[in-house]
């Protein structure tokens, strides 16, 4: 019985072997490139391949729906309005020229948003809806050793995911993420001169650089934090438009070697945030109080001030690992701790790993540790003081009021000590057909006016499973996620969405399905 | 007895050696073949899944020799979720391979870790350590057999020696690599790829098509079989052009970052 198990084992191993062999055998390598190359278009077989070889056109489009659902019912929020709820159709249209070492590049936005609110205004009009953004327009030319380009660019200084202190050179847009805002082109002048494989030197220079855009109209929230003393009536935006006054300049030396990369670079830049300055602070008399008055100022110009920015990162890899580091420090003209005119300079930082892992390293993590500090920050609230002042004495007092109350507030620096987590984690399943993902970060405030108010931290929340069935064909579904949480004297915790700069996109969460489409196409000669 | 068993032993270790030269000899001859100073092409790479699905990918390489070892830089033209991305490898005497890869939605250039080249080259079957260069001392070599023939009609009638190839290195993603060398021409037609991690056949390349250009052998079709994952990648050059006189700039982060 033995025996005969063994004869059929041999014979089955024996018919295995040979239907392996005669399949084997069969097999013609060259077949499969036969067939690989029918399917590719006859174009692609030739032309030229140098690098900065003949002329080249290329045209590409980035199509996309996002509707997003929202997930923050309470204070009415249970609706389309915002600009990151609102349904929209995006186009990114892109055409780049290449010949020889001059390159021309233009790309433009055309977004439709059918469900904003001005289109759904019965007295609004349906073009208000629809907008045309430019974005990288510039042409760049690239004779030995050197790279210059001038036009609406988007820079990208720094070697830290997302959260770059040393990366100030482009205005942000607000309005669509908290954690991860759009660069806005910036209309600038570059030179980088590469001396060396391992050395380079760029410098930029920035003719008016615009203000960022935010969701927040920093005009109410100064006529919110007065109580109403001082109108809206009386607040403006200092004219940001095309004036010297806000020019930048920059300069960065980067080294790069096999073992470690390393930047300093130094900016001459416009802050990003709005200072208010208050004019003409004078006794204005009460109707109800015939012998008191209120310092009030005559107007408010909300400004942009001069902060030069001295920042520097490093990146090594050890084993699997990256490494970086990257900081920058924001001086700006204070001139002490007296001084509540302007925001104290501050530390900027972000250390951060990386490394891949799993099967054939599909899986991707990322951690940071994130911080902003500032030096003297004056978080002992003046609004304990405010009858007083207000009443009191003379119009330097109020004014120190008004600046101690609303200049810090206006640049979103509510604590003197910020630290935190960012952390993505993503893994491709099925050669990428599905790549599920989450982005997240925890920010928790210290030296702050703890008085009436405990602060525990804010929370941005990312998660996204992107579903790619075909080349550059994107399924996302995902959602956006911020909280900030605080406790009132007397109160329970609760959350925070108004003066938390996490905390004030709460009424935007959302969950979101997005459909993304990309192409491109080489035209040469 | 004793005796028996102590020559017995003195041969195996005599013809263990003996292997152990005739497979450096014979590694030495694909070693020595006559290269390139530089090569350039543009090339279309076909990933293809376990359901025999296609995916094609458009790049364009450049190769180039230098007294440090062979630097490479490659630029994706598509599809569009890829295109733009550039990959650099820069050679170092004496010193890990520099690999940096610049990914344009970012514009920013990363560098690869030295021990993490086991990663998957844009998803397809190549690890970034299969597209570092290779020198002769970078593996140790034993020679296995002679007259051996591949099965697959693209080398009917071709006769090859099998050698073993153990990589020095510690961070290499295989734990040894068995070359198969045309007895005609030295070359390397059949790589087969064992996983460091078990020991298991996890790659095969197959040099599908090799052409002779200006004496150069150049492969221009290259199967990659992944064992484990049960897929393929097929890199042909469309148009494989050598010694044209690439700048050394192109070899350059300058370059990268255009």
């Amino acid at each position: 019985m033995k025996t005969n198990k063994l004869i059929v084992a041999s014979a089955l191993f024996a018919a295995l072997a040979a239907f392996a062999y005669a399949e084997d055998a069969g097999s013609n390598s060259a077949d499969l490139f036969a067939d690989s190359m029918a399917d590719v278009p006859a174009d692609s077989s030739a032309g030229d391949s140098s690098a900065a070889g003949a002329f080249k056109l290329t045209l590409s489009g980035e199509h996309g729906f996002a509707y997003h659902a929202p997930a923050y019912f309470s204070d009415d929020n249970g609706d389309y309005s915002g600009d990151i709820k609102k349904p929209v159709f995006t186009n990114d249209f892109g055409a780049e020229v290449q010949d020889g070492k001059v390159k021309l590049v233009s790309h433009w936005e055309f977004d439709v948003s059918p469900l904003d609110a001005s289109a759904q205004d019965p007295n609004g009009n349906w073009g208000a809806s629809s907008s045309i953004t430019p974005l990288e327009n510039y042409v760049s030319w690239s004779p030995a050793n050197l790279k210059l380009s001038a036009g609406y660019q988007i820079f990208s200084w720094g070697v830290a995911d997302k959260r770059n202190p040393t990366d100030n050179l482009n205005p942000r847009d607000y309005t669509t993420s908290a954690i991860d805002p759009d660069k806005i082109p910036v209309l600038a002048a570059d030179a980088t001169w590469y001396p060396s494989d391992a050395v380079s030197l760029e410098g930029v220079f920035i003719p008016s650089k615009g203000a960022s855009q935010y969701p927040l109209d920093f005009t109410r929230i100064i006529a919110s934090k007065s109580e109403g003393l001082i109108p809206s009536g009386k607040l403006s935006y200092a004219d940001n438009g095309a004036d010297l006054e806000y020019f930048v300049a920059g300069a960065k030396l980067n080294y790069k070697s096999s073992a470690f990369d390393l930047s300093l670079d130094y900016l001459y830049d416009i802050d990003q945030y709005f200072t208010p300055e208050f004019s003409d602070i004078a006794l204005n008399g009460i109707p109800t109080s015939p012998t008191y008055g209120l310092f009030l100022p005559a107007s408010v110009t909300l400004e942009r001030k001069r902060v030069q920015r001295i920042g520097g990162d490093a990146k090594t890899t050890i084993g699997k690992f990256g490494l970086w580091l990257e900081t920058a420090y924001s001086l700006t003209d204070n001139s002490g701790a007296y001084d509540w005119s302007e925001r104290k300079s501050k530390l900027d930082y972000t250390l951060g790993t990386d490394v891949n892992f799993g099967p054939n390293d599909v899986g991707y993590v990322n951690l940071q540790y994130i911080g902003t500090w500032i030096p003297d920050y004056d978080y002992d609230s003046p609004s304990k003081a405010m009858i007083a002042i207000l009443y009191g004495a003379n119009a330097s007092s109020a004014q120190e009021f008004y600046e101690r109350s609303m200049v810090n507030l206006l640049g979103l620096e509510t604590e003197g000590l910020l630290q935190g987590v960012t952390c993505n984690v993503k893994y491709e399943i099925a050669d990428a057909l599905v790549t599920p993902q989450i982005t997240a970060a925890f920010l928790k405030p210290f030296d702050y006016d703890d008085t009436s108010v405990t602060r525990y931290g804010s929370l941005a929340l990312n998660p996204e499973i992107d579903v790619k069935p075909v080349d550059s064909f994107h399924i996302l579904i995902g959602a956006d996620l911020y909280y900030a949480w605080i406790k009132e004297d007397g109160g329970s915790v609760k959350l925070d969405t108004e003066s938390d700069a996490v905390g004030s996109y709460t009424p935007s969460n959302n969950v979101y399905l997005k459909v993304v489409y990309k192409w491109n196409a080489d035209i040469k000669k | 007895m004793k005796k028996l068993l102590a020559v017995a032993l003195t041969m195996s270790l005599v013809g263990a050696a003996f292997a152990d030269a005739k497979g450096d000899e014979i590694a030495h001859k694909y070693y020595n073949l006559k290269k390139a100073d530089d090569t350039k092409s543009t090339a279309i790479m076909t990933l293809i899944d376990k359901a025999g699905t296609k995916k094609v990918r458009k790049l364009e390489i450049f190769y180039r020799e230098t007294a440090e070892g062979k630097d490479a830089f490659m630029k994706f033209l598509e599809p569009a979720d890829v295109a733009g991305t550039k990959f650099l490898t820069l050679s170092h005497k004496g010193a890990d391979t520099e690999q940096r890869l610049y990914l344009p939605a970012l514009k920013k250039t990363r560098k690869i870790s030295s021990s993490g080249k086991d990663g998957e080259f844009v998803n397809s079957d190549f690890y970034f350590y299969d597209l570092e260069d290779k020198k002769f001392e970078d593996h140790a070599h034993t020679f296995i057999a002679e007259n051996v023939t591949i099965n697959d009609q693209a080398f009917a009638g071709k006769k090859f020696s099998k050698i073993e190839m153990k990589p020095v290195a510690a961070n290499a993603p295989y734990s040894k690599e068995i070359a198969y060398v045309s007895q005609d021409d030295n070359f390397v037609y059949k790589l087969e790829c064992y996983d460091a991690k078990d020991g298991a056949l996890l790659k095969t390349f197959l040099f599908v098509k090799v052409e002779n250009i200006k004496g150069v052998l150049v492969p221009t079709q290259t199967l990659v079989t992944n064992h484990k994952k049960g897929t393929k990648t097929l890199l042909a050059l469309t148009d494989p052009q050598v010694n044209t006189g690439v700048k050394a700039d192109t070899f350059s982060v300058q370059n990268l970052e255009q």
